[in-house]
C-alpha cells in the first residue's frame, strides 16, 4: 500500500494521509481511475490513526479491496495545528473536510467521497454531507441517538442490572468512594467535551434530505452509547419513517465497545465497513461512464501536480 | 550571655560560629531527621558527616577563611549540606541563581572573586570558562567529595569570618553583594529561635530559592534546634496554589513565605473555601507590606491556633530585624512591622541623625551584631549605608544601618512602616532598585533616556519604564527582550511608555507628577496589543486573565502563547459555562485560541446575532483570515517525513524552529513515544510540547516505531530491538534534517550562524524512555527520560492487569468479555514482543552516552526512580503533574502536563552549546 502524507488546508495547518488503492496501478495506466475515495473523519480528540489504529487498518483493508482512502486530523487535533475559523465546531469540521476533498480532487482526481465517522466523526459526517454534494455515502458509528420508551428498559436490563449483580462493581464503587479525593486529578479534566446532537426533528429532516438526495447511510451502534441507544431496532423506533428506505442500513453490536478495543471486534467492524463501502463504490462507479483515465494525475511515488502544490506544501510517500 | 532579652552583645564579644552551634545540635540529636527531600531523609549525623567532607575538600584544596565559594544549585538536601560544608570550612557561600542571565552571573562571580562553584551539571553552561580567571566547578554529587573524612574539623574559625554573600539589586546598574559574617548569622538564628519558639518537632518547609534571604531563615534556625527542614524542589516554586497540599502532605508545621505568595495563598483558601492546614503552627509572612484585608480573610480561614508574624528585615540585617505578632483581637488600617528581635535595636532618626519623637516620621536605622559587614567592593555605598552615630545618652558611637525606609513609633512600642526615602521597591517580595534597570536600559543603543517606576493597578504591582528613544521604531517587545537577557525576569518592566522627552522640573529633575499614568503603557507583546472591543471579548479577556494570572489579555493574544495549557483550557471552559452561560467543546477552543476568534466563534453559534454577523460578514471574514494568518506565522511549518529503517518506513513529523525573534538553537530534539494506550494518552501533549519547543528556537522530530501509528511494518516483527534500531535511525535523520533546516534558515537570513554541527537531544516517554536509555546512542547532548519503565516485567504485568480490568470491570463492556490472545488494551502484543518487553532492565542495561542525563517523574509515578537507585550521572526531577499510568480507569484518558513541559523546555533551552 502506498501512502502519501500531506500538509494542506487554507493555512497549511491540516495533516492527512492518502492510501492508494492496491488494485490498479501505474502498470495499468489505461485502466479507469476510480473517482470515489473513502474519507475517515477525526474521532473525538483522537488522531488520524484512530482508536487502536482502526483507521490505519481500515485504510489497508480498503486498499486491498480497491478503494483509496484519506485519513486526516481536524485543526487542533492529532498533528493538525490549531488555526481557528468561525462557526460551530461541526461547521468548521465540515469546512475542513471540504478542504481535504478539494485536495484529493485536485491531487488524485476523486470527485465522490464516502465518509467514515466514529463518535463526533459521525456527527461531522452528517453536517458535511448536508453541505457538500460530493458525499455519496457515510458509515456512521455511534452517531446521534434519541431515547425511546423501550430504551429505558434496555438500559436497566443491559447496563445497570449486570452491574448490580457484580461483586467486582460493588468493590470498585466502594474503593472509589474511599479514594475519591486521590483520584480527582488536576491534570486530567474529564467530561468537558460535548457531543452536538441536533434535535430529533432536525435529525429526521437532515437524514431525510440526505437520503432523498441519494446518499447512502449506514448506522452502527455499540454498547459504548448505551446511555442513548440500547436495543437493535431502536433506530427505527426513533425514526419510523425510515423503515422501508433502502438508502439506510442499521446494525447494532452490543458486544462491542465504543472504540472497538479488541482485535476481533475491530476486524469485524473493518470487514463490515469495507464490504459496505466496496459494494456501494462499485454501484456508484458503474453508474458513471469510465471515460476519464486522468493519467496526468496518477501519483506513484511522491510526485505532485503543480496545481496541488497550491494546497499541499509538503508530501511524503510511504510504502506499507 | 545570650539569654539576655536586650541588645547586650558588644561589637567585640565572641558569639560563636553557626557551625559550632550546629555541631552541638548534632551531638544532641544525631539520629533525628535534619533534612527531608523527595521522600529521602538525612539525619543530623548524615548531614554533618557530608558537610564535613565538603569542608575538608575545600581546605585540602587551599581555600581559606573568607574565600567566596559559589553555589549554583537547585533547592535540594545536597544544596543545604553544601552550604553547611562551606560554613564549616570557614569559607563563605555565594548563592548563584541559575535563573539569572549569564551576564549577571558572570558579574557576581567576578565581583566576589569566586574560584570554585558547586554547580549542578545542568548549569555549567551558564558560565564562560574560557578566561584565565575562570572559576573551577565541582558537581555536588562528585564522588571525590566522599573520599574525605566525615569527622568534625578542628578548624579555628573566628566568628567574624564571612558566612555568605547575598547579592541584591543595586541602584548603579549592578547588583551589590551583602557580606554576612558568622556572628551575624548566629545572632540572627538565636533571635529567630527565640521569637518563633522553634521546637525540635517542627518541620519547616524550604520553599524559597536559595538566593533569597528567606532561604536563610528556612534553613539555619531550624537546624539549630534539632528540627527538620523539608525541601521543596525548585521547579515547584511557582505552583503556590498547591501550597496547602504540600503543607498537609508533608505535615509541615512552620512556613516562611514571601508576602506576595501569602496573599495568593489566602485568596486561594477563600476561593476554595478551605481552611489553613491543621498541621501548621507557625506562619511568617515577610518581604512586603501586609494587606490587612488579606490578614482578616486569613483569620476567617484559620480554625486553629497559629503563631502568625509579620516580619521585616533588609538583607543587610541578615534576615528579619523586627516582627509584629498580632494578638487575637488585633485590627487596624495598617499592620505595623513590630518590635526589634533579640539583640537587634531599631532607631528612627531625623535628617540630622537625631531621634524623632514618638509618632513622628523619620528614617529607620537598625543596629546590633547581626548587621552585615558591608557591601563587597563598594566602599562608597558602605559609607552611605553603614554609619556611626552618637545616639542620645551614649558615649560611644553606634554602628547603624540606614534602611532607607520611613517609619514612626506607635504608642504600643511597635514600628509602623511609612514608605521609602528613595525609589527602591518591592514587587513579589523582590527588592528592586529601579536605578539598576535604568542603568541597563541606558546601555541599549536605542534608548536615550529612561525612568523606571513601580506602579499598581487593581491591587497588582508592576514595573513601568518611561523611555525616550534614539531609534523611533524600537518596540516594547524589543526592549523587554533586551532586558530579559541582562536582568532577572522579575526586574523586567511589564509596561513601556514612550515619550519624546522626560518631563523636567525647574531644577532639571524628572517631574514624576507630570508623567503619564503607568497603566497606559504598552505591554511588550510580539505583535501590537489590541484591547478587547465587545462586551463578550471583555468577558473572555477577564476569564483568561484570571486563569492565566496575567493583568490583561488582548484580543489577538494566543492562549497557548500566553502560557495556557490543556488543563487551563478546561478551567476557561468551566468559567465560561458559569459566567457566560455557554458550553463549548474543548476542540472548539483549540481551534479558536485568541480572544477575537473565540468571541467570533461564540457569536456565530449563538442564533440571536446571526443577522448582525451576516451584515458584518465581509469585514469579519477578512479580519478572521488576517488573524489566522498571524497565528499561523507563529506556528512551525510542520513537515511529514519518512525514515527508512530495516525495510520499514517510519512516519515522522519534523517541527523546524520558528524564527520569531527567539535565538535559533541549532539543536534538535527527537521524541520517542510511549507504547499502545500510553502513547494515545500522551500524543496530544507531545504535539503541544513539540510546538512550544519549536517556538523556543529548537527543531523537533517526532516519529512512530515500526508497526505503530502511521508507520509501516507488521505486528509479527515488532520487538524492542527493532524499535531501538528505529531510534538510532531517527536520531541520525534528525541530525541531517535539522542541519538542513538551519542551513535553509540561514539562506533566508532568518538566523545568523549554522557553522556549528547540529546538537541532538532525545526525550522518551514511558517505554520510549526505556528504549532510549538502553540504546547505544552516542554524541547526544541531553537525554530526558519521562516516567521510564524501569523493569520490563513489571510493566508487562501492569498492561495485563489493565487489560483484564477493561474486560471484566463492566465499564467498557456490558458483560464480561473473553478476548483473543496477544493483544493488550487495544494494541497488538505478540508473545515474542512481550518477551522482549519483559527483558528490559533500564538501569542495568543503560547504554546511551550523553552530556546531561535527566529523569522526570510525574507526581503519581510509582516506579522506583529514587536518587539511590539512579546511576550517578542521572539527575532526577520530580514534577507535580498527575497522570496515573498505573491506575485502572485512566487507560483512555488524555492528560496535560504543564510542569513537565516547562521543565523539559527549561532543560533544553538552558545553556545550549
Amino acid at each position: 500500500m502506498i501512502e502519501t502524507h500531506h500538509v494542506f488546508g487554507n493555512y497549511e495547518n491540516l495533516y492527512g494521509i492518502h492510501s492508494k488503492s492496491n488494485v490498479g496501478s501505474c502498470d495499468n495506466a489505461s485502466a479507469a481511475i476510480p473517482k470515489t475515495a473513502v474519507l475517515m473523519l477525526t474521532a473525538g480528540m483522537l488522531s488520524s490513526v484512530g482508536p487502536s489504529r482502526l483507521h490505519v487498518e481500515l485504510a489497508k483493508s480498503l486498499s486491498q479491496r480497491g478503494l483509496a482512502s484519506f485519513r486526516f486530523d481536524l485543526s487542533g487535533i492529532g498533528e493538525s495545528l490549531a488555526v481557528g475559523s468561525p462557526g460551530s465546531s461541526q461547521k468548521r469540521a465540515a469546512r475542513e473536510v471540504q478542504q481535504a476533498m478539494d485536495l484529493l480532487e485536485l491531487e488524485y482526481g476523486y470527485d465522490r467521497f464516502m465518509l467514515f465517522g466514529l463518535c463526533s466523526g459521525a456527527d461531522d459526517a452528517i453536517v458535511t454531507a448536508l453541505e457538500d454534494p460530493r458525499i455519496v455515502c457515510a458509515s456512521l458509528m455511534d452517531g446521534c441517538g434519541y431515547r425511546t420508551n423501550r430504551h429505558y428498559a434496555g438500559l436497566l436490563l443491559r447496563k445497570y442490572f449486570p452491574k448490580l449483580l457484580s461483586f467486582r462493581k460493588w468493590q470498585d464503587y466502594l474503593s472509589g468512594l474511599l479514594s475519591k479525593s486521590k483520584v480527582a486529578s488536576s491534570t486530567m479534566p474529564q467530561g468537558l467535551d460535548i457531543r452536538e446532537f441536533p434535535s430529533q426533528e432536525q435529525a429526521l429532516r437532515e437524514i431525510t434530505t440526505l437520503i432523498d438526495r441519494g446518499v447512502k447511510l449506514r448506522f452502527t451502534y455499540t454498547s459504548g452509547v448505551i446511555d442513548y441507544y440500547s436495543y437493535e431496532k431502536q433506530f427505527y423506533d426513533m425514526f419510523p419513517s425510515f423503515k422501508n428506505r433502502a438508502e439506510i442500513a442499521v446494525s447494532y453490536h452490543p458486544q462491542w465497545d465504543h472504540t472497538v478495543m479488541l482485535r476481533e471486534d475491530r476486524h469485524q467492524l473493518i470487514e463490515n465497513v469495507t464490504q459496505w463501502f466496496t459494494t456501494k463504490a462499485a454501484t456508484i462507479e458503474s453508474e458513471t461512464t469510465p471515460s476519464n483515465t486522468r493519467d496526468d494525475k496518477v501519483v506513484c511515488s511522491g510526485g505532485r501536480s503543480s496545481q496541488a502544490s497550491e494546497l499541499s506544501s509538503y508530501t511524503s510517500v510511504y510504502q506499507n | 550571655m545570650l539569654s539576655c532579652s536586650e541588645n547586650e552583645i558588644s561589637s567585640t564579644e565572641q558569639i560563636g560560629t553557626y557551625a559550632s552551634y550546629f555541631e552541638r545540635q548534632v551531638l544532641k540529636t544525631p539520629n533525628s531527621v535534619a533534612i527531608e527531600f523527595e521522600g529521602n531523609q538525612w539525619t543530623y549525623a548524615d548531614t554533618n558527616s557530608q558537610a564535613n567532607q565538603i569542608a575538608r575538600f575545600l581546605l585540602k584544596h587551599g581555600f581559606q577563611h573568607d574565600d567566596r565559594v559559589g553555589i549554583c544549585m537547585d533547592r535540594s538536601a545536597t544544596a543545604i549540606i553544601t552550604m553547611l560544608g562551606i560554613l564549616k570550612s570557614g569559607c563563605a557561600f555565594v548563592p548563584l541563581d541559575p535563573e539569572f542571565p549569564k551576564d549577571r552571573l558572570a558579574f557576581i562571580v567576578d565581583d566576589a572573586s569566586i574560584q570554585l562553584i558547586f554547580c549542578d551539571s545542568a548549569y555549567r553552561d551558564l558560565y564562560d570558562v574560557s578566561g584565565t580567571n575562570a572559576p573551577r566547578f565541582i558537581d555536588p554529587l562528585d564522588t571525590q567529595l566522599r573520599d574525605h573524612e566525615t569527622e568534625d574539623l578542628d578548624a579555628d574559625i573566628p566568628d567574624t569570618s564571612l558566612a555568605y554573600v547575598m547579592y541584591t539589586s543595586g541602584s548603579t546598574g549592578k547588583p551589590k553583594g551583602v557580606q554576612i559574617e558568622h556572628r551575624s548569622l548566629t545572632t540572627y538564628c538565636l533571635a529567630d529561635v527565640e521569637l518563633y519558639q522553634l521546637r525540635s518537632d517542627d518541620r519547616t518547609l524550604q520553599f524559597s530559592t536559595l538566593n533569597f534571604d528567606i532561604a536563610i531563615e528556612e534553613i539555619f534556625p531550624p537546624l539549630m534546634v534539632g528540627s527538620a527542614v523539608v525541601v521543596r524542589p525548585r521547579e515547584r516554586a511557582e505552583v503556590f496554589n498547591e501550597l496547602s497540599h504540600l503543607v498537609e502532605s508533608n505535615a509541615i508545621t512552620a512556613l516562611h513565605i514571601a508576602t506576595a505568595y501569602w496573599n495568593e495563598w489566602v485568596d486561594l483558601l477563600v476561593a476554595s473555601e478551605s481552611s489553613v492546614p491543621s498541621t501548621l503552627r507557625l506562619v511568617i509572612a515577610t518581604g512586603e507590606k501586609i494587606s490587612v484585608e488579606h490578614y482578616r480573610r486569613w483569620k476567617q480561614h484559620c480554625n486553629h491556633e497559629v503563631l502568625w508574624c509579620n516580619a521585616y528585615g533588609p538583607t543587610e540585617t541578615t534576615v528579619t530585624c523586627t516582627a509584629f505578632v498580632p494578638d487575637r483581637d488585633w485590627d487596624a488600617l495598617q499592620m505595623p512591622i513590630g518590635k526589634p528581635l533579640l539583640h537587634y535595636s531599631a532607631h528612627i532618626l531625623n535628617d540630622h541623625n537625631k531621634t524623632v519623637a514618638p509618632g513622628e516620621t523619620g528614617q529607620l536605622f537598625i543596629s546590633g551584631p547581626a548587621l552585615a559587614r558591608g557591601y563587597l567592593n563598594r566602599p562608597d555605598r558602605n559609607e552611605q549605608a553603614f554609619i556611626h552615630v552618637l545616639l542620645d545618652g551614649d558615649t560611644e558611637p553606634t554602628r547603624l544601618y540606614r534602611t532607607g525606609d520611613l517609619a514612626r513609633w506607635l504608642p504600643s512600642g511597635d514600628i509602623e512602616f511609612s514608605g521609602r526615602v528613595d525609589h527602591q521597591m518591592k514587587i513579589g517580595s523582590y527588592r528592586i532598585e529601579p536605578g539598576e534597570i535604568e542603568a541597563v536600559l541606558s546601555q541599549c543603543e536605542a534608548v536615550r533616556e529612561s525612568l523606571v517606576i513601580g506602579a499598581e493597578r487593581e491591587g497588582q504591582k508592576f514595573l513601568a519604564a518611561y523611555v525616550v528613544l534614539n531609534q523611533p521604531n524600537y518596540s516594547a517587545f524589543e526592549l523587554a527582550s533586551y532586558l530579559r537577557g541582562r536582568l532577572p525576569v522579575y526586574m523586567v518592566p511589564s509596561r513601556y511608555i514612550f515619550l519624546d522627552s522626560l518631563p523636567k522640573t525647574i531644577n532639571g529633575k524628572i517631574d514624576r507628577v507630570a508623567l503619564p499614568p503607568a497603566e497606559t503603557g504598552e505591554i511588550p507583546r510580539e505583535n501590537s496589543y489590541r484591547e478587547a472591543e465587545t462586551e463578550l471579548e471583555r468577558s473572555l479577556s477577564a476569564i483568561w486573565s484570571s486563569v492565566l494570572n496575567i493583568p490583561c489579555v488582548g484580543r489577538d493574544d494566543d492562549f497557548f502563547q500566553l502560557g495556557g495549557s490543556s488543563l487551563l483550557v478546561t478551567r476557561v471552559i468551566a468559567q465560561m459555562a458559569g459566567k457566560l452561560d455557554c458550553a463549548i467543546p474543548v476542540r472548539d477552543f483549540f481551534a479558536n485560541p485568541t480572544i477575537a476568534s473565540l468571541s467570533r466563534h461564540l457569536a456565530s453559534i449563538s442564533g440571536k446575532t446571526s443577522s448582525e454577523i451576516k451584515d458584518q460578514d465581509c469585514d469579519s471574514l477578512r479580519e478572521q483570515h488576517e488573524q489566522s494568518l498571524k497565528l499561523r506565522s507563529k506556528l512551525p511549518r510542520i513537515q511529514p517525513v519518512s525514515i527508512p529503517n530495516r525495510g520499514d518506513t517510519l512516519a515522522a513529523i519534523f517541527y523546524p524552529a520558528v524564527h520569531n525573534g527567539v535565538a535559533h538553537q541549532n539543536h534538535c530534539l527527537v521524541i520517542c513515544n510511549a507504547y499502545g494506550h500510553e502513547h494515545t494518552r500522551s500524543a496530544r501533549n507531545l504535539q503541544q510540547l513539540a510546538i512550544q519547543l519549536s517556538q523556543a528556537g529548537l527543531n523537533v522530530l517526532r516519529f512512530e516505531y515500526a508497526g505503530t501509528g502511521n508507520s509501516s511494518g507488521g505486528n509479527d516483527r515488532i520487538s524492542v530491538d527493532l524499535w531501538r534500531s528505529n531510534i538510532i535511525a531517527a536520531v541520525e535523520y534528525a541530525r541531517n534534517i535539522a542541519y538542513n533546516a538551519t542551513h535553509e534558515a540561514v539562506k533566508k537570513s532568518e538566523v545568523h550562524d549554522s557553522s556549528s554541527p547540529t546538537t541532538v537531544s532525545v526525550l522518551g516517554v514511558r517505554l520510549g524512555a526505556s528504549l532510549i536509555g538502553t540504546t547505544p546512542l552516542t554524541n547526544i547532548d541531553r537525554v530526558i527520560l519521562w516516567d521510564p519503565i524501569v523493569e520490563g516485567d513489571r510493566y508487562l504485568a501492569l498492561l495485563k492487569k489493565h487489560h483484564k480490568y477493561e474486560l471484566s470491570s463492566l465499564t467498557r463492556y456490558l458483560n464480561y468479555r473473553s478476548a483473543q490472545p496477544e493483544q493488550l488494551i487495544g494494541y497488538e502484543c505478540p508473545n515474542a514482543f512481550q518477551e522482549s518487553l519483559a527483558s528490559i532492565h533500564l538501569w542495568k542495561q543503560t547504554k546511551i552516552e550523553a552530556r546531561q542525563y535527566w529523569v522526570l517523574s510525574s507526581q503519581d509515578y510509582s516506579e522506583l526512580v529514587s536518587t539511590e537507585s539512579l546511576p550517578l550521572l542521572w539527575k532526577h526531577q520530580p514534577c507535580t503533574d498527575e497522570i496515573y499510568w498505573d491506575k485502572h480507569g485512566f487507560t483512555g484518558r488524555a492528560f496535560s502536563s504543564p510542569q513537565v513541559s516547562q521543565v523539559i523546555q527549561s532543560i533544553l533551552t538552558k545553556g545550549t552549546r
